[in-house]
């Protein structure tokens, strides 16, 4: 599905990405962990064409998408939804939603379908449609962002950080519902994540980032039970 | 038919009399002559709403656009011969121009760099107007522009202008709604909320500016040369940064990003320095004050001030009949 060969990226002189390779197959959930400042976000604006890779390619469904324009990139079918829970603040829970679907051209039949299967995977959508985004709560807008993000039904869906600053009770749902997408929607999911101990418990194949570098990947079971993993990210 | 629907077209029928018989009541030539320029100002203000009011980017240079206009069609109808109405059109493609010339930077720079460059190019085409004494006349101005005319009938009195630009701001009026409540307003709105996720919703935002832009360029055109054929005769002081400041604060008293609003505000700020008339050279103060109140007081504009007054006073009211009703009882 996506293959990252060898990817470079600089701020300026400062290289935040090293030699980065990566494989992400159909159907599978991939995690990504590491602590602040490993390069994970930065990971993602590569893909996504935010920020550019300076070495190496990135190729989609058997394409090179290095050197595309974000909107075309999300055109193709990849999904990112960024860190910070990014919805439109002044806008209602509805015309967000709607907003998601802006690169498709749906008939009102086909943007009511996906309307009601987004409400159906996030029941309290539904009753805030006609709420400001602003007023839902962190866990909402999470669901929201997701939800749009879901909207222009993606081939691929990359989501950084679903769990900053929600209740644990909140991130377990959260967690869920991906799982939930994975399975109805039969689409691969990139999660990146600083909660190294639930990226781990849902995903099938796990890569650790440290300081730009690739230091540890492999199947997600394993990697839960290695014991530098667990020194370095669950806590002993 | 619901009711709300018949009080609609109630509303609608009432309006459109109201708005059909206003030159019969108004007799005086003066007061046309704001009303008229009312419907110019409400142009143009739909058209600074795509950028200003949806997009969050502001525009102080208006007065630039508006001024554009108004030469383009009045110099190529008065030095040609051609009909006005082809000059409006010349000032149709003069908008796309500034839009698309106004609409680049914009994608590099933001808010108040933005509104800088917007009140530089506004003043570049004032003075360029001032001082190509051989094309614009100058600061002398620009005499006897012809007026517009349908098969041979010209429209030269108030009364028929009023009833053209009656039309034309109908039009501009249904156009700008049409495009405020479609997928391109929407997406209008969303790059004011959030720049950093309308991308990821795959939007290209650059070519969004640009339309947005665009869009305020052509409606501040065709009132240019609204204004030029109307008028007959301009000179390059009108088109000061004045002018552009006028337009924005339409906007806000209208409420930012809604059409009535944008009519209502235009209603507003023409009218009140007319009925502020009587106190002679305070008048300037006095309407400065009241537009800095209604800003602190009343951030969604005047419109919205009004329907909270009118909830607040329906609520007095049927919390007295209830508690009169709950006296009876007892």
């Amino acid at each position: 599905m996506l293959k990252i060969n060898g990817i470079d990226a600089f701020y300026g002189k400062v290289q935040a990405l090293h030699n980065i390779s990566m494989e992400i197959g159909d159907g599978e959930i991939i995690s990504i962990i590491g602590s602040n400042g490993a390069g994970k976000t930065t990971l993602m604006n590569c893909i996504m064409g935010v920020v550019k890779a300076r070495n190496g390619t990135i190729e989609y469904r058997g394409e090179n998408i290095t050197d595309k324009k974000t909107h075309m990139i999300t055109r193709k079918g990849i999904v990112y939804i960024p860190e910070g829970r990014e919805v439109f603040p002044n806008m209602t829970v509805l015309n967000n939603l709607e907003m998601g679907a802006y690169s498709k051209s749906f008939s009102q039949k086909q943007l009511n379908e996906h309307l009601d299967s987004m409400y159906e995977l996030f029941p309290r959508l539904k009753e805030r449609a006609s709420q400001k985004a602003g007023s839902l709560s962190g866990g909402e807008q999470q669901m929201l962002a997701i939800a749009r993000g879901l909207m222009s039904d993606p081939l691929l869906l990359m989501c950084d950080e679903p769990s900053l600053g929600l209740a644990p009770v909140i991130v377990d749902d959260m967690f869920n519902v991906l799982v939930r997408v994975n399975k109805m929607m039969n689409i691969p999911i990139i999660i990146v994540e600083q909660n190294a101990y639930m990226a781990l418990s849902v995903s099938n194949r796990c890569y650790v980032l440290e300081n730009g570098l690739v230091t540890a990947s492999g199947d997600s079971g394993t990697l839960l039970n290695s014991d530098e993993i667990k020194k370095a990210y669950l806590g002993g | 038919m619901t009711k709300s629907n018949i009080t609609k077209l109630a509303g609608i029928v009432l309006l459109s009399i109201f708005m059909l018989l206003v030159p019969v009541f108004v007799k005086n030539d003066y007061y046309m002559l704001v009303i008229n320029r009312l419907l110019i100002n409400i142009v143009i203000v739909l058209g600074l709403n795509f950028i200003t009011g949806l997009t969050g980017q502001m525009n102080l240079g208006t007065a630039g656009i508006f001024a554009l206009g108004a030469y383009t069609s009045a110099l190529l109808s008065k030095n040609l011969g051609i009909s006005p109405w082809l000059g409006m059109l010349a000032a149709v493609c003069m908008g796309l121009l500034i839009g698309v010339g106004l609409g680049f930077p914009s994608l590099r720079i933001k808010g108040v760099y933005l509104s800088l460059t917007t009140i530089g190019f506004a003043e570049v085409v004032r003075l360029l107007c001032a001082n190509l004494n051989d094309v614009t006349g100058g600061t002398q101005g620009l005499r006897q522009i012809p007026p517009f005319s349908v098969f041979g009938f010209k429209f030269n009195t108030q009364q028929s202008v009023y009833y053209l630009f009656l039309v034309i701001a109908l039009i501009a009026f249904f156009i700008a709604c049409r495009i405020t409540y479609s997928k391109w307003g929407r997406v209008f709105k969303s790059l004011r909320d959030n720049v950093e996720a309308v991308e990821m919703c795959g939007v290209n935002i650059a070519s969004v500016k640009i339309k947005a832009f665009t869009l305020a360029a052509v409606f501040g055109s065709i009132g240019g040369s609204m204004y030029a054929h109307y008028m007959g005769y301009m000179n390059p002081s009108t088109f000061n940064t004045d002018l552009s400041a006028n337009f924005v604060i339409m906007l806000m008293v209208g409420g930012i990003g809604s059409v009535v609003g944008n009519v209502v505000g235009a209603v507003i700020v023409t009218a009140l320095p007319e009925v502020l008339r009587f106190l002679g050279t305070y008048y300037q103060l006095v309407f400065a004050t009241i537009i800095v109140l209604g800003a602190i007081f009343l951030p969604n504009g005047w419109g919205d001030g009004i329907r909270r007054l009118y909830r607040w006073i329906r609520k007095k009211c049927v919390g007295q009949k209830t508690q009169e009703g709950g006296a009876e009882n007892e």
